[in-house]
């Protein structure tokens, strides 16, 4: 009976998705087909998805999808692409470097993996090319650090989680800076050693006329994140009202300050936030029900003392986390990692008097490995489009970046003062 | 022109519905921080929007195959059998939103019977329940064009 469940909850859900079901619904109708055949209570469907969707913190969500493609539609990313180009230079490696420090600097303007590959790499990509960098690497680097938007705040993998775990969001956010920044330049590595190989460069420093304009022209999305972070850490604002006032700066650089940003150009954008938002939160709403019938049938309990059968010892148990979602990585998105995997994880972070802040940090740097791992890989999806090449081919050229990755994970993981300390600092730990 | 404005139709009222939910939640803030004045009380209508952008935005995304998802296996299959999963696929889909269906409206029901009013603004909870039900009339729809077009490309 208890194999039996196990195998209806899991195996039915890995064979919807085989069969082509999108994510959400292969997590809906899975959970569907086994509270029915266990009589959890098909009462309980409609309710559970309402609440799993009705959460004032996850209206961070859409505000943030939309703040951060306004942005990006005043052309901030081209500006900054332009600046960084100017000050780094003509050292080997120097575009592959601009768009490492880019994807770093536009997480803190955007929330989403795929969100931020599309903004830059329609940029960085030609960019690369042009200068000789190998579509393959310029288009695997861009995803590879596009994942960096949701370790540095703003993140919507953060605002999932501490929904989900009940953890102070505005400490998650703080939580994610340096290990972003670590992931940074563990990227950095395998960048600059392949365009050493292959003689790639940069361009050439700027002038200080050129920098000086360069700056004033970037000025206005460089104070993005400053009003996002600053808002929420000077205690102004919360996360949802942090959104939202990006959003408004967005509308007034757009409209005001660049006049590029049209009613009819604004509706469009609205209209891509309003569908890229849903995207996320229809799988929200049916993994909530996939967990809550996991939940309701004891398997994640069972999960839970399947881990503790294997070790008690904590740190073994963190690495053996770690493999159990790098391997889901290749197969699942984030937000259904974080809804199947938090309630089984979490009584193991409080048996071992783990700070759920970290632990949600390394879970978020593991979810964004996951989001370059084929074949389920959000942010290489978006790469091969807009770098115009192969998911095949892209898919061979990230693993060196994969590498790297894994190196800032092992950091993160094993160092936990790296994610705590900045929300002590303000406060928050 | 009629079918043009039904295509459309999600686009319309969830376009509209995100940005009147971005105006409320910034005249919240703006309220709250300079004029010493909280609003609250609408906190209620922008989570019941999310709810109703997340339903009429998921139709959308499934009539452009926005949503997740993956080809790999099924496209290794013959012809004929990839056909049969589309089909079959779809059709889980629709029933899935079938229960949701179902399930939203019993849930309306008892909302009624009980005239059960939202926490802050004493609204009828039915009026935002019914985000499930007519989200979910609204993505079985889509699916099943969607699995028209697909078909008709295989």
């Amino acid at each position: 009976m208890e194999a039996a469940a196990g195998l209806w909850f899991f195996g039915l859900f890995a064979l919807l998705l085989a069969a082509g079901l999108p994510v959400a619904m292969g997590l809906g109708a899975a959970s569907i087909a086994v509270i029915w055949q266990f009589d959890l209570g098909l009462a309980g469907i409609s309710p559970t998805f309402y609440a799993s969707l009705a959460k004032f913190q996850l209206l961070a969500i859409p505000f943030f999808i939309l703040a951060g493609l306004i942005l990006e539609r005043c052309g901030i990313s081209r500006r900054l692409v332009e600046l960084v180009g100017l000050l780094i230079g003509p050292v080997p490696g120097g575009l592959a470097l601009v768009a490492v420090v880019c994807c770093v600097f536009f997480a803190g303007i955007s929330g989403s993996g795929p969100a931020d590959t599309a903004a830059l790499g329609t940029v960085l990509i030609p960019a690369m090319v042009a200068r000789g960098y190998a579509r393959p690497f310029s288009a695997a680097l861009v995803a590879a650090g596009g994942s960096i938007a949701i370790i540095i705040p703003p993140s919507i993998a953060f605002i999932v989680y501490g929904v989900l775990t009940n953890t102070s969001i505005p400490a998650l956010f703080a939580a994610g800076v340096f290990p972003g920044l670590v992931m940074g330049a563990c990227l950095a590595l395998p960048a600059y050693l392949a365009s050493r190989r292959h003689g790639w460069r940069g361009e050439r420093w700027g002038t200080a006329a050129e920098i000086g304009r360069a700056f004033r022209e970037s000025v206005w999305g460089l104070l993005a994140p400053l009003i996002i972070l600053g808002g929420i850490y000077g205690g102004v604002f919360t996360p949802t009202e942090a959104a939202i006032v990006a959003v408004f700066y967005g509308v007034f650089v757009g409209a005001v300050v660049y006049r590029t940003l049209t009613w009819a150009g604004l509706w469009g954008l609205i209209r891509d936030a309003v569908v890229s938002s849903a995207v996320v939160m229809l799988i929200v709403g049916f993994a909530g029900l996939y967990a809550w019938a996991g939940a309701t049938l004891g398997l994640l309990d069972r999960m839970t003392a399947a881990i503790l059968a294997v070790s008690q010892d904590p740190r073994v148990v963190i690495w053996l986390i770690n493999l159990i979602v790098f391997l889901a990585g290749y197969l699942l998105d984030g937000i259904s990692i974080f809804y199947i995997f938090t309630p089984i994880f979490m009584p193991l972070v409080a048996r071992f008097g783990w700070d759920p802040v970290w632990f949600g940090v390394v879970l978020t740097v593991n979810i964004a490995i996951g989001q370059v791992t084929p074949p389920v890989a959000v942010n290489l999806y978006v790469a091969a489009n807009v770098g115009r090449l192969s998911f095949g081919e892209l898919s061979r050229a990230v693993w060196p970046f994969v590498g790297a990755m894994v190196l800032a994970l092992v950091v993160v993981t094993a160092w936990p003062e790296l994610s705590l300390w900045l929300p002590r600092v303000f406060g928050l730990g | 022109m009629l079918g043009r404005i039904a295509g459309r139709l999600e686009e319309m009222v969830a376009g509209a519905l995100l940005a009147g939910m971005a105006g409320l939640a910034m005249a919240n803030v703006v309220t709250r921080y300079f004029v010493r004045y909280s609003l609250a009380f609408t906190e209620e209508l922008e989570v019941a929007g999310l709810v109703w952008v997340t339903m009429l935005g998921a139709a959308i995304g499934f009539r452009e195959g926005a949503h997740l998802g993956f080809d790999f296996v099924r496209a290794r299959f013959p012809a004929p059998l990839q056909r049969a999963l589309v089909v079959a696929g779809a059709g889980l889909a629709v029933a899935t939103c079938g229960v949701l269906v179902g399930g939203g409206w019993r849930q309306i029901v008892a909302e009624r019977r009980l005239a059960t009013t939202s926490e802050a603004l004493g609204l009828p909870q039915w009026i935002y329940t019914a985000a499930i039900p007519i989200g979910a009339i609204l993505i079985a729809v889509r699916v099943i064009e969607a699995a028209r077009r697909e078909l008709a490309r295989r």
